[in-house]
């Protein structure tokens, strides 16, 4: 019997599914909208298969080729990795059966090779053990996320497209430059075995890597001064894809810088300054958000917002605030990427994006207009969703060793979901109370769009009530990454 | 030494071009230049005076007189990377140009940049 728990099928059966998807584009015609659904079911699968294994062990290593790392390319996924990996897969599932009603734009194959694409590269970004492999898994999510944004080939998407590739190919080489710089410093590209000879390095020659891996993943993860490209592309692109964008690509971002200073630099220095970022990031992308009338473009600046919350937790360096930062991801990735699900089929139905247009859509619009509010309540943080047990862990522990600089950044955060609360109650007070001027046939979006939402909505309802084993699981890999156990677990099971 | 100079010129031009040019065109002769400042500079980091290539061809060869193999093996991989964003980037600016009728950046704003 074939073990199917093993991280290397998590790459490789989207890849597969990629390729054949490309190649039988000519005979299957529009069947091949089905292929990514059957994919990323199986990717699911596999990555709920790891759970047992990575509860038992702590990790699970799969190396390649037949040799022993450093020399293979290893693929280690540890608890943070996993749920990553999980909610990757069901943002995936989701989307992609999504697609089947929501895709009717030509070439068909194209979009959905490249979806495969992307949601493969994001899921090898997690799950790669080796340095230059996390590049080659950026630059491979990036250009299929560049082909999907400039996707419907209209201006605003090809500019949106172009504007994105510039940065974001930016980013690569900044990235390649610290991985080379990295590679110079210690001979190895295994992160395990790089984080053993880093730390015999000044604080000097760390800095330079590091500032140059930050450039490039901070651009990815849109972190403040470097995120210009994310409020054109993520409306620009077809909502599936903004799904997946907001939902996994900048928390995938925010994970490598994550994973690579706790591992390989492991500064203490550098934390404040990261601390800086974060709130500029969260300030800039929720008052942005207020001013939006477009409503995927809120929720694209929202995303920027969300991303500057856990960043910020994560800068505090402990393993609470850690834990807060991985509830903030689950809880970020789930409802942001229902809502641009919600979104899209209602775009669909009104035609437009403009904010006011939605006006009377609650009465309409019954399902959708619920778990759009479940979403907006959950990112907003209110008492019985998972956001809300989020945020309160990201403010005790951003209290737990107050000083004066911490206690005004809870204010500055507890400020900023006002601002939140204010604009998606904006939202639901146009859906719900607003009078339809135009009286236009607005009905129900189709099922299989609502199937993939509910899925979502329902995974985040069972969180909610429910949120003690999430927070004890996220409880567990907090510690696991503050206690370096990513590199004696590595080392115990083999991954180097 | 030389090497590591002319590739951080070599990236330093192309950010100069992507940051201030104002022609498509031009700005991706600038991503293309950063591309190939990289890979100069990957190139630099395994290279070894007089080395020769990594095979043990003949009797006598040491380890220490080998360039290293493995940066070659990641610049290879970079430059098709590289080639495919730069298929893709020239596919939108022909787009671009179709739309508007220029390449002229200042002039292509339908979103705000």
């Amino acid at each position: 019997m074939v073990n199917i728990a093993n991280p290397i099928l998590l790459v490789v059966i989207p890849l597969f599914f990629t390729f054949l998807i490309a190649l039988s584009g000519s005979f299957l015609k529009s069947g091949v909208k089905y292929l990514p659904v059957i994919a990323f079911a199986l990717n699911l699968v596999v990555s709920l298969a790891l759970i047992p294994e990575v509860v038992k062990n702590g990790m699970v290593i799969a190396t390649t080729a037949g040799f022993k790392p450093p020399f293979a390319i290893d693929m280690a996924v540890d608890k943070l990795g996993l749920f990553l990996s999980i909610i990757a897969s069901l943002l995936g599932f989701v989307a992609s059966v999504y697609n089947l009603f929501y895709i009717d734009e030509e070439p068909q194959e194209k979009f959905h090779a490249l979806f495969t694409l992307l949601v493969a590269g994001l899921t090898w970004m997690i799950i790669t053990g080796d340095i230059f492999n996390l590049f080659v898994a950026f630059e491979v999510t990036s250009i299929a996320a560049f082909g999907l944004v400039g996707f419907h080939r209209d201006k605003g998407a090809i500019e949106a497209g172009f504007k994105y590739l510039v940065m974001g190919s930016i980013g690569g080489s900044f990235l390649l430059i610290g991985i080379i710089m990295l590679y110079a410093a210690t001979g190895t590209l295994n992160i395990v075995d790089i984080a053993q000879k880093t730390s015999h390095l000044t604080f000097q020659q760390k800095l330079f890597p590091f500032a140059m891996i930050f450039t490039g993943l901070g651009i990815e993860g849109a972190l403040f001064p470097l995120n210009a490209w994310l409020p054109d592309a993520h409306p620009a692109a077809p909502s599936s894809v903004s799904s997946i964008l907001s939902g996994i690509m900048t928390t995938a971002a925010i994970y490598a810088i994550i994973r690579l200073t706790n591992t390989i630099f492991d500064f203490n220095q550098i934390y404040f300054f990261l601390m800086i970022f974060a709130l500029l990031t969260l300030i800039f992308g929720e008052v942005s958000a207020f001013f939006q009338k477009d409503i995927k473009r809120m929720l694209a600046y929202s995303t920027i917002g969300q991303t500057g919350l856990f960043f910020f937790a994560f800068s505090l360096n402990t393993v609470n605030g850690l834990q807060g930062a991985f509830m903030q991801m689950v809880n970020h990735s789930l409802s942001k990427g229902m809502l641009f699900l919600v979104v899209g089929g209602m775009i669909m139905q009104v035609g437009s994006r403009n904010i006011d247009d939605f006006a009377g859509l609650g009465r309409k619009m019954k399902v959708s207009s619920f778990f759009l509010a479940i979403g907006a309540f959950s990112l907003m943080g209110l008492p019985p969703f998972f956001g809300f047990w989020s945020k309160l862990k990201i403010i005790f522990a951003a209290l737990q060793n107050a000083n004066a600089f911490l206690v005004a950044s809870v204010v500055i955060i507890l400020l900023m979901s006002v601002v939140e609360g204010a604009y998606f109650f904006k939202l639901l007070q146009v859906m719900f109370f607003g009078k339809q001027e135009k009286d236009v046939a607005v009905k129900e979006a189709s099922y299989g769009m609502l199937f993939s939402v509910v899925v979502l909505g329902t995974v985040l309802l069972i969180i909610s009530f429910y949120p003690s084993p999430v927070i004890d699981f996220m409880h567990k890999a907090a510690a696991e990454i503050i206690n370096k156990n990513y590199i004696t677990l590595a080392l115990k099971l083999g991954g180097l | 030494m030389i090497y590591y100079v002319g590739s951080f010129l070599l990236i330093a031009l192309g950010l100069y071009a992507v940051i201030i040019k104002k022609n498509l065109i031009k700005i991706l002769i600038g991503l293309d230049l950063i591309a190939s400042g990289v890979n100069l500079l990957i190139i630099s980091i395994g290279y070894v005076k007089g080395g020769t290539a990594p095979i043990f061809s003949r009797a006598g060869l040491k380890a220490s007189m080998m360039v290293d193999p493995i940066p070659q093996a990641l610049t290879l991989t970079a430059i098709v990377i590289d080639a495919s964003e730069m298929a893709l980037a020239v596919a939108f600016v022909v787009l671009l140009y179709k739309y508007y009728g220029t390449l002229d950046i200042k002039k292509i704003r339908s979103l705000k940049w």
